[in-house]
């Protein structure tokens, strides 16, 4: 069933139709929220404070302004920033060398033998580094390269134009790249791509 | 055919979202990896197709169902009994007793300080008037007590100050003995501290101190 038409229903009072939102974005919007905290505990809280406001908030909700996807991404977005700000003092505390003490010191041995041991460390390498780039940077490239949305939609996520859109993906991926490059099998990765 | 720094600056958005054709992602990335003004291009390249081996996490067991339940089902019905348990198991916490214990604690002195007895507590007792009446009856009552008392010890310094005046300078109160018995020897340092000069004491002198001990509280003397 379409986006517009399950709306419509929600709308008009059906849980069913609103299940079937639930349940059609509920991991893309925890994974949203997942690569901007990288906290299980926090994305989680988080998606569920983005459907209880969806729930709240639908009948703002315009379809000619933009598909329901990119509204929720909006919303969610909005949540998450509100979150950045809220948490950036308690952040601040933390020095940023301890958080990655080991991202740019690791000398280059070779790779651990147990391949999903060392994808799964790879993978929190790599989380470690999205939430070192300003959120700025780092909510253009999560919606780019990990949501997977076109310039144009991301645009009227952020509210921005897409020059800017571009602009801070290429800033984001290049800084991503800096921070990573030291990583043993940083280019193996193009392989596995 | 190789790359040109100036194709790859054309091209980078396409590039860098690997939607160039096969072979010219190859010329590029050759172009990209051996050049040195180019080599911010290729990082980011890999960074992205490092992020694109990122799987998609699964969602927590039972969020969707929370997030239902947060906003379409209706709240549980408690039954009365379950409110009540859950309301009788808080009052038995020890911080519960402890609280209630003050209170009466405190409830009973100000009670008291209104003069209102306690154990035969009536309605009349907590009137307004009633309770005035009693404060006032025991801030009297308080403040005789205490000029009782400064009276009585103003008498006690005057009888006590009149007998070291009738007491010639450097006598000592006489010990309590029977007629006729001796003092046993005492240490010196004894007799020092209470007859200091055991010959200048006369037969008034002897009268009054014991004059003095008889009415005189012991920690006055």
């Amino acid at each position: 069933m379409e986006d517009a038409e399950l709306v419509r229903r929600c709308r008009g009072g059906d849980n069913v139709a609103w299940e079937g939102i639930v349940r059609t974005y509920t991991r893309r919007v925890y994974n949203l929220c997942y690569r901007f905290t990288g906290q299980r505990q926090e994305a989680e809280d988080l998606t569920q404070e983005v459907f209880l406001r969806v729930f709240r908030t639908l009948d703002s909700y315009d379809a000619a302004q933009g598909s329901f996807g990119v509204w929720l991404h909006r919303v969610g977005r909005n949540l998450l920033i509100d979150y950045y700000r809220a948490t950036r003092k308690q952040r601040l505390t933390v020095s940023l060398e301890d958080e990655l003490p080991h991202l740019e010191e690791r000398p280059a041995a070779a790779p651990p033998s147990d391949r999903t041991v060392a994808l799964g460390e790879l993978s929190h390498m790599l989380q470690q580094a999205l939430t070192r780039l300003s959120p700025e940077l780092r909510e253009a490239v999560i919606l780019r390269d990990l949501q997977g949305l076109e310039y144009r939609e991301i645009s009227d996520v952020l509210g921005i134009p897409e020059g800017t859109v571009k602009s801070r993906i290429n800033r984001g991926r290049a800084e991503l790249g800096r921070l990573l490059k030291r990583h043993p099998g940083f280019e193996e990765g193009m392989a596995r791509a | 055919m190789s790359w040109t720094c100036a194709q790859l600056d054309a091209l980078r958005d396409d590039y860098l979202d690997g939607r160039l054709p096969a072979a010219d992602l190859r010329a590029a990335d050759a172009h990209a990896r051996a050049c040195p003004t180019c080599a911010e291009h290729y990082e980011a390249r890999l960074a992205i197709a490092w992020l694109r081996t990122l799987e998609p996490l699964e969602s927590p067991p039972g969020l969707e169902t929370r997030i239902l339940a947060l906003t379409v089902a209706p709240p549980p019905q408690e039954s009365f009994w379950a409110v009540f348990g859950q309301g009788w198991r808080a009052l038995q916490q020890p911080r519960v007793a402890m609280s209630v214990a003050a209170a009466v604690f405190s409830l009973v002195l100000v009670l008291n300080a209104l003069d209102v007895n306690v154990r035969s507590l009536q309605a009349a007792d907590l009137n307004p008037i009633n309770l005035y009446r009693g404060a006032k009856r025991q801030t009297y009552q308080t403040y005789a007590r205490g000029a009782r008392f400064v009276n009585d010890l103003r008498l006690v310094y005057e009888i006590r100050s009149r007998l070291e005046e009738a007491t010639p300078e450097g006598e000592a109160p006489p010990a309590k003995k029977p007629a006729g018995q001796q003092n046993p020897p005492a240490p010196k340092s004894e007799r020092n501290r209470t007859n200091p000069r055991p010959g200048a004491r006369g037969p008034e002198a002897s009268g009054l101190l014991a004059y003095q001990q008889l009415i005189l509280p012991g920690e006055l003397r």
